[in-house]
């Protein structure tokens, strides 16, 4: 799995299918972790956010 | 002021205003170029009937008020609709022949005529004739005066002004320029259609059922539905926005509920 898919899986668990398309359509393979992980820990914790730690 | 008039009042005027201006261009490019042509083919036609009909004679005859019948008859044989009468000059600047026979010998300094004696064909319009009393008098509602140089193996020997009734061809640039602005009519019409109706379901419906939705959740409507956002437009980009800060939300009040729980335990 690319990055960018194992950001849209946790994004459309976390948010909804919505989020999962803003990964999809509005970030980049390099970018995607970074972004979502800010996004994630803004909104839901840091805790939560550990989850993007995993992704290779 | 609501978005669709505070973004198609803008198109409505700058359509209206491109309209108007191509219009404008149109038509009177379409009256040049008609005049231009009826310039061109009458002086055509003057000359080469001049030059069949008459001779370099006719024009240096210093008897030249013997010559009036050689042009009687030649205006007879070029009378048309358009062509309805003439006066003719020789290089002395005097009228050797004109249907207002009184003006016979006398002299013109008219710049048309200089042109027309170095060789250019030189056009006056005149302004039309508003009353009808007078139109019905003279026949005409307005004429274009065409200053023909008539030309023999090179050498000019006079000038041929010829009066050309205009009502035909202004009537035909009358009806061509309705039509053209017309259709431009009709095209803008229809640009402005386009535009309303691509505005209306690409940008308002959607916002406006983003409002209904956005609505709902800050009424605390927390699983209301959010629109389907597949497509990569800024519409699908607000959609998972606010998916984001409803996901939020209920996470904020679950993470509340089970503090305010542990905290009654």
């Amino acid at each position: 799995m690319t990055k960018k898919e194992q950001c849209k899986a946790l994004m459309l668990k976390f948010f909804g299918p919505a989020t999962a398309n803003l990964v999809d359509n509005f970030m980049t393979e390099d970018d995607c972790v970074s972004k979502c992980k800010r996004k994630v820990t803004a909104l839901l914790g840091s805790e939560i956010a550990k989850e993007f730690n995993n992704i290779m | 002021m609501k978005l669709m008039p505070k973004v198609f009042l803008p198109i409505i005027l700058i359509t209206l205003i491109i309209s108007v201006t191509i219009g404008m261009t149109i038509s009177t490019q379409i009256k040049d170029n008609a005049l231009e042509r009826a310039q061109h083919v009458t002086a055509e036609y003057i000359s080469s009937k001049a030059i069949s009909e008459l001779t370099p004679a006719s024009f240096s005859s210093e008897d030249y008020r013997n010559q009036t019948d050689v042009f009687d008859s030649f205006l007879e044989h070029i009378r048309t609709e358009e062509v309805i009468k003439i006066k003719v000059f020789n290089l002395n600047h005097e009228i050797i022949y004109s249907t207002a026979k009184e003006n016979i010998g006398t002299k013109t300094d008219s710049q048309n005529y200089e042109n027309a004696v170095n060789g250019k064909i030189s056009v006056i319009v005149k302004d039309p004739i508003e009353d009808q009393t007078n139109i019905d008098l003279v026949g005409y509602k307005q004429v274009m005066e065409i200053y023909v140089p008539i030309n023999y193996d090179g050498k000019i020997e006079g000038v041929i002004e010829t009066y050309y009734r205009m009502d035909y061809v202004n009537e035909v640039i009358s009806k061509v320029t309705a039509k053209v602005l017309m259709l431009l009519g009709l095209f803008s019409a229809l640009i402005l259609i386009t535009v309303y109706l691509i505005l209306t379901f690409v940008v308002i419906k959607p916002i406006n059922a983003l409002i209904v939705v956005a609505d709902k959740i800050t009424d605390g409507e927390l699983d209301t539905k959010l629109p389907e956002a597949k497509s990569n437009d800024e519409m699908s980009n607000l959609v998972a926005s606010l998916e984001m800060l409803v996901a939020s939300s209920k996470f904020k009040i679950n993470v509340g509920s089970e503090t305010k729980n542990e905290a009654q335990k």
